[in-house]
């Protein structure tokens, strides 16, 4: 029995050998058989749920998964509201809520905020009693305070930030919307005292194009 | 009306493959389409048919009612809207998740279907945390999804979003 066991071996180890060379074309490459994808991920609005549960930086990415996830993330109001791109609304009747939770209710950007502090172009989305006025009946003069700071040169992310339909551009920068936003500009004189500084107004809800032109930014330093 | 009182607390449900399932009623009514069912046509000792349910996903759901069973009951949907980004889930129902990928799914269509919206959000949360921080093409790899997209299409979907991505 034992002196049988070696041959057979040698016998494995040459099949393994001759493998590669048999390689027939007829086999296909082990066909994996597809199925559809799981029935959750089709439906609408089971997908929207699960999609619902997502970050806005991971729901921007899903939209690349397939048409379907696309289409779904593009017309789902809750989700284009998560995503800032629609404006969600206050309570109808505010006049009982205190001045405090009525605050509280307003959330700048989360994602802008992550993507642009980075790049030092908004080093504060300034929410404090400073720059939020307080006006119950007309919800939407809250003002947001940004400043702008100069990005460090040689990151390699301008283009990305640059590109025209970028969505980065429509997107609210505070839910419920703002009306207006005022804008410390310290990109080209970082240093006086006495910098730029306007307020922007959109009746629609400030949106991040409202705030921030990199395109009149590419001239303006082009000009320093 | 010869039922004991403990008798009465009990409902059968026939699965789709026609097993019966004799639980608690207040198990049961985890369900809001069996506890209307029971409302209507009131309790008259008769099986319950749940014809989109297997008798496997059965189980695991009334497993997980069964554990539930004492939950305040959901709040009226009001929140719909809200954004329910923490994707945090208790450990009980962590461990209880931990199925295969197509239990994971049969029970969310099942939790769908009896309309349990406590279950139907852990099971959207346990997929949400398997899509969370994976690229397009991991996302489809996992769930076995087509990428229909012409490399146009989706080229100028990544430059619109490319700002988003981590550097």
């Amino acid at each position: 029995m034992s002196s049988s066991k070696p041959s057979r071996i040698i016998r494995i180890k040459m099949l393994n050998r001759s493998l590669p060379i048999a390689k027939s074309p007829t086999i296909p490459p082990s066909p994996k058989p597809r199925g559809p994808p799981p029935e959750p991920l089709i439906v609408f609005e089971l997908l929207e749920m699960i999609l619902l549960h997502l970050p806005m930086k991971d729901l921007l990415l899903a939209q690349r998964v397939s048409k379907r996830w696309a289409s779904v993330i593009r017309t789902s109001p809750p989700i284009q509201r998560a995503l800032y791109f629609l404006p969600i609304s206050l309570p109808n009747s505010t006049s009982d809520i205190s001045p405090a939770a009525l605050r509280a209710l307003f959330m700048p950007n989360p994602l802008l905020r992550k993507a642009f502090e980075d790049c030092m172009y908004i080093a504060e989305v300034l929410l404090d009693s400073k720059v939020v006025r307080m006006a119950p009946e007309k919800h939407t003069e809250y003002t947001l305070g940004v400043t702008l700071h100069s990005f460090p040169p040689g990151k390699g992310w301008e283009d990305r930030f640059r590109w025209k339909e970028a969505s980065w551009r429509r997107m609210l920068v505070m839910q419920p919307p703002v009306e207006m936003v005022a804008v410390e500009d310290r990109r080209i004189a970082p240093d006086y005292d006495d910098c730029f500084c306007e307020y922007v107004r959109n009746k629609m809800g400030a949106r991040m194009c409202d705030v921030l032109d990199l395109e009149e930014l590419s001239t303006k330093t082009a000009e320093f | 009306m010869a039922a004991t009182s403990a008798d009465a607390k009990k409902v059968t449900l026939t699965t789709s493959d026609n097993a019966d399932l004799t639980v608690e009623r207040e198990v049961a009514e985890r369900s809001i389409l069996i506890k209307n069912l029971l409302e209507d046509i009131g309790d008259n000792g008769d099986a319950i048919p749940i014809p989109n349910v297997n008798e496997a996903v059965m189980k695991k759901v009334l497993e997980w009612c069964e554990q539930h069973r004492k939950d305040p009951p959901a709040s009226q949907d009001d929140d719909a809207d809200s954004r329910k980004k923490s994707t945090d889930i208790d450990e009980w129902d962590q461990k209880f998740m931990q199925v295969d990928q197509e239990m994971l799914f049969e029970i969310i269509l099942a939790a769908n279907y009896l309309d349990i919206k406590a279950l139907l959000d852990v099971g959207c949360k346990t997929v949400a945390n398997m899509i969370k921080g994976k690229s397009p093409d991991e996302i489809r790899k996992t769930f076995n999804i087509q990428n229909d997209f012409t490399p146009e299409e989706e080229d100028q979907i990544r430059r619109e979003n490319e700002w988003a991505e981590d550097r």
